[in-house]
């Protein structure tokens, strides 16, 4: 309310009411890509913003190569930005972007395989896993080397799984996508998500035993 | 792809997927009877706690997010590709037109809406309005039909706030633009819990 009393107050000195925009927090996801689709850059920033980590995880956690993943980023975004007034329901665009990301990664990956020699080096792995688990984990140090040990492992046998039973797994365990939202994205069943993700399940599990 | 759709199962004869969508209960009669359905109870608690650790520690990594050249190159290439929009005819003098993007306009009218307590203005379309799209006119006579949609809070009167809403955008168009909104059309596409 205090926005409109100040506003109020500035009408009263200039008669005309100034252009001035609600702040983009105080609006919800919907308004604010429906702002971006009219063109309007600050909205399109602000959905930068708010997507970017989270994309950039994703593909990270697919590609396990930051800039693979950088790539993947920007990609995606910018496709946004071009394909943004195309999209009808405004609602439905966390999932969108969600979906082109996805696929921008398993292409990533058919690019890599049709190009055989890449081998994902240890030494990376190490470095990425150290980098990964050290903030968010205080206290008792023996608690977080286990902690440190099990998320390395974790993100290890991640990479050992296939890419489109990594996406369902990320997507619906990390990102907490829908089973609809993943099957459309993958062009699969919803049936075929569940049976990849309980194979994912059952091959992530099974790593995790041989560590101990 | 039916192997795709194949779910595994436990020594017993249960699915994975069933194990999975009871861990957050307390085993049944049969869990608790069932070596293997033990093993696979304790070893997928397991993976859900080293889940929900990934999930968090890489949400909240500093290092796993993009580096800021991204998104200077997202915006750099969406500023070279902005869209402004239809430009529409505002005066039109001997010595030549005067014309104003639709994305002009529509700040405007944005503006004017997110005023309202309870409105919140999406996308918006502006067209001159069909008889005054020729022939010479002069300032302050040019007519526009807005199409705007909204949010609104679900506890808004809706016809009151649509029309204090249009009244709004009509005066702010004339104030700012020097044009005249014809026709203003508001369509109340979603509602909101405050």
């Amino acid at each position: 309310m205090a926005r409109f009393r100040a506003k109020g107050t500035a009408a009263a000195m200039d008669e005309r009411e100034p252009v001035v925009l609600a702040r983009l927090d105080d609006l919800d996801e919907a308004t604010v890509v429906a702002r971006a689709q009219d063109g309007n850059l600050d909205a399109f920033e602000y959905l930068v913003e708010a997507y970017q980590g989270r994309l950039f995880r994703l593909a990270f956690r697919m590609l396990h190569d930051r800039g693979d993943a950088e790539d993947v980023v920007q990609d995606t975004l910018v496709a946004c930005w071009r394909k943004l007034p195309l999209l009808i329901d405004v609602q439905a665009f966390s999932g969108w972007l969600y979906r082109m990301a996805t696929n921008r990664c398993l292409d990533s990956l058919r690019r890599r395989s049709s190009h055989a020699e890449v081998v994902q080096e240890p030494a990376t792995l190490q470095i990425t896993a150290e980098a990964s688990t050290e903030p968010g984990v205080v206290g008792d140090p023996a608690r977080e080397a286990e902690i440190s040990c099990e998320m390395d492992g974790l993100a290890t046998a991640l990479l050992a799984l296939p890419p489109e039973q990594r996406a369902c797994w990320l997507l619906r365990e990390i990102h907490e996508r829908s089973y609809a939202e993943i099957a459309a994205t993958l062009k699969v069943s919803e049936q075929t998500v569940r049976g990849r993700l309980a194979r994912a399940r059952a091959q992530l599990t099974g790593k995790m035993s041989q560590w101990q | 792809m039916a192997i795709d759709e194949t779910i595994p199962r436990l020594g017993c004869g249960r699915s994975i997927d069933e194990a999975w969508a009871g861990i957050k209960q307390p085993p049944t009669a049969h869990e608790n009877g069932c070596v293997q359905c033990r093993t696979a109870r304790a070893s997928l608690a397991k993976l859900a706690e080293a889940t929900r650790t990934l999930r968090y520690n890489d949400a909240e990594d500093a290092s796993l997010r993009p580096h800021h050249g991204v998104k200077d190159a997202i915006m750099n290439l969406a500023r070279a590709e902005v869209r402004r929009g239809n430009l529409l005819p505002a005066y039109q003098a001997d010595q030549g037109a005067i014309t104003i993007s639709e994305q002009a306009i529509t700040s405007v009218i944005w503006s004017g809406a997110d005023a309202l307590p309870g409105v919140r203005a999406r996308r918006c379309r502006i067209h001159p309005a069909p008889d005054t799209t020729d022939g010479p006119r002069s300032a302050g006579t040019a007519n526009i039909s807005v199409n705007l949609r909204i949010a609104v809070a679900s506890s808004t009167d809706i016809p009151g706030t649509a029309e204090l809403l249009r009244q709004r955008i009509i005066s702010m168009i004339t104030a700012h633009v020097g044009l005249n909104a014809g026709a203003v059309n508001i369509t109340v596409e979603d509602l909101y819990d405050v």
